[in-house]
């Protein structure tokens, strides 16, 4: 049977809907839980005073 | 510990990039084959070339369908494994990141379902406007983002804020025309195309060898030959351009690539085939043509091409003058009005991320040992037995797709690629190539960026988010698992219909017709 244009925009308009939905469930569920901050202050840490490797792992294996 | 966070948040990027380029060119490249096979249905009412659109189409829609939700897990691992990489270069990256989201999102992806649901719903016209639509979107969204990877590996139209401690833009036309991205889109594309057609001319010569849907294979063989030939050359014209670009912009990536340790008078010579001994920094034995490097790097008789010693110590250069910047920063961050401080910056803001290299060595850049110089002029040059042997086998691969399709789209002409079984032999052997060829491409591009994420900007350990081995070592093995689940799915779905051939659009005209 042949649908009408109608019909078929709203098919789309549904299959959009569950994307944008199913996207937010994955973000949610997923990425929204290990949301890392970072600004300008922590960035400047992390560049600026940021321990070189060899210390670091010097100081891993000393604890 | 850190050491091993930066190494595992490179490898599971590299890992669901290059899974995730398995699925890309194939979709960039079929989606202009669907609009010239259905342009010739709507010109010529055949209907094999409306058969051709669907059964091809078909196997387009498994390919995007399973493929599409494997890049999204790239854009999270920005936020997620790449805060600080996200923070310092948000304001020029995230713009056509954006961008690629929305339109893949509302161009790409509402087009593909008007071409699949949309048939006998809409005139001819309008159909093959939405597959015309359908291929724009999807070509679109990898100039976006093509144009945010260009600028990674040439980052211009921005500079550097000490208040906000990020990349801010300056010129988004530079951006947006940064030479970079648009070589690289051309070329990227047009691999793409390359592997559209090889698809469609090994599996359509498969069934020429087995005599099945001869008249739709005859037809779709054609279509791949004269298309795959084009794209193969312009692969090649446009590669061509790409490394010009690399040669302008890396210098590194350039030298790496050809594994020239020393800066030759000009014209360099190209090294055909080499053995690089890094340990020694020089090549065991190598295969030399006088003059080619020099011509293709530089288009010129007169340029030099620098040699990887001559990288480095001008590289001990811009460290030094990085020493200073980062000096001024760190008084900056204390004291934001410190004029001298500011002017320094000001003079040495474009080897702040020389200096940042030297991170790893030591905590006190400003005070930094010559040994410490050293090895971080040493750390600029990518590892070069990798980009050599790289980029050699994408090379020799694309020149025996060149021939294939020379030979197809000759016996195409002539009418009388039917009666020749080794080529079709040939066409169907060379199936994977293409991406093979794509996965070099990206090793080079990508592996040959290091040890920047943004080139001479923003060293690859300092991008990283203070994530735990472990997590690291979880999502890893999740993203592996999943996505092996996703390629053996996409394997024998294609298998299947590759198999069942057109005769799983149940019209009645063809074999193996299923039941419906």
């Amino acid at each position: 049977m042949k649908k009408t244009p109608r019909k078929l925009s709203r098919e789309l308009a549904w299959i959009i809907g569950i994307k944008v939905v199913l996207l937010l469930i994955i973000w949610k569920a997923f990425v929204a839980p290990n949301h890392v901050h970072v600004d300008a202050a922590s960035v400047a840490d992390n560049m600026l005073e940021a321990t070189p490797a060899s210390q670091h792992l010097e100081k891993n294996n000393a604890r | 510990m850190l050491d091993n966070v930066v190494d595992l948040s490179r490898l599971q990027f590299a890992v669901t990039a290059l899974y995730h380029f398995l699925f890309v060119p194939l979709t960039i490249g079929m989606v202009w084959l669907l609009v010239i096979m259905e342009s010739v249905w709507v010109m010529t009412g055949q209907q094999v070339y409306q058969d051709m659109t669907r059964f091809w189409g078909k196997l387009f829609g498994i390919n995007f369908a399973l493929g599409v939700t494997t890049g999204i897990t790239m854009e999270f691992q920005f936020g997620t494994n790449w805060a600080y990489y996200s923070h310092y270069v948000g304001d020029i990256f995230g713009a056509p990141l954006a961008i690629e989201a929305l339109m893949a999102f509302f161009l790409e992806s509402t087009m593909i379902g008007l071409f699949f649901f949309g048939w006998n719903r809409m005139s001819r016209k309008q159909h093959l406007l939405a597959t015309i639509l359908m291929a724009v979107g999807t070509n679109l969204s990898a100039l976006w983002i093509l144009i945010a990877n260009g600028w990674m590996q040439n980052p211009v139209g921005a500079e550097f804020s000490y208040q906000t401690m990020r990349m801010e833009m300056t010129d988004f036309a530079a951006v947006l025309l940064n030479p970079d991205a648009q070589a690289k889109f051309v070329h990227t594309v047009s691999a793409g195309y390359v592997t559209g057609a090889m698809f469609v001319l090994s599996i359509s010569s498969w069934y020429l060898l087995r005599g099945r849907n001869v008249e739709f294979a005859r037809k779709s063989f054609r279509i791949a030959a004269a298309f795959g030939f084009a794209s193969v050359c312009s692969v090649i014209v446009l590669g061509d351009e790409s490394g010009y670009t690399v040669g302008e912009a890396q210098q590194t990536k350039l030298a790496a690539i050809e594994a020239m340790w020393h800066t030759e008078p000009a014209p360099a010579s190209f090294n055909l085939l080499a053995w690089p001994n890094e340990a020694r920094m020089e090549n065991d034995w190598q295969i030399s043509i006088p003059w080619v490097m020099g011509l293709i790097g530089t288009r010129s008789i007169s340029k030099q091409i620098p040699g990887i010693h001559e990288i480095i110590a001008q590289n001990r250069l811009r460290i030094r003058s990085g020493m200073l910047a980062v000096a001024a920063l760190e008084t900056l961050r204390r004291d934001g009005n410190d004029l001298a401080a500011k002017a320094q910056l000001a003079t040495h803001r474009k080897d702040l991320g020389f200096g940042l290299l030297l991170k790893q060595y030591t905590a006190d850049v400003a005070h930094a040992s010559q040994p410490m110089i050293d090895a971080a002029a040493r750390d600029t040059i990518p590892r070069v037995a990798p980009m050599f042997w790289s980029f050699r086998l994408m090379v020799g691969m694309g020149m025996t797709m060149l021939l294939l399709f020379a030979w197809a789209f000759w016996a195409s002409l002539k009418g009388n690629f039917q009666q020749r079984p080794r080529l079709l032999k040939l066409a169907l052997c060379c199936l994977p190539l293409p991406w093979l060829c794509c996965e070099l491409g990206w090793v080079v591009a990508e592996y040959g960026r290091q040890p920047w994420t943004i080139y001479g900007v923003l060293p690859t350990r300092l991008s990283v988010s203070t994530l735990s081995v472990e997590s690291l070592y979880g999502s890893l093995a999740g993203f592996v698992g999943f996505y092996s689940v996703l390629l053996v799915v996409e394997m024998l779905l294609m298998l299947r219909f590759a198999r069942q051939g057109p005769g799983s659009l149940g019209t009645g005209r063809y074999d193996n017709e299923t039941a419906h």
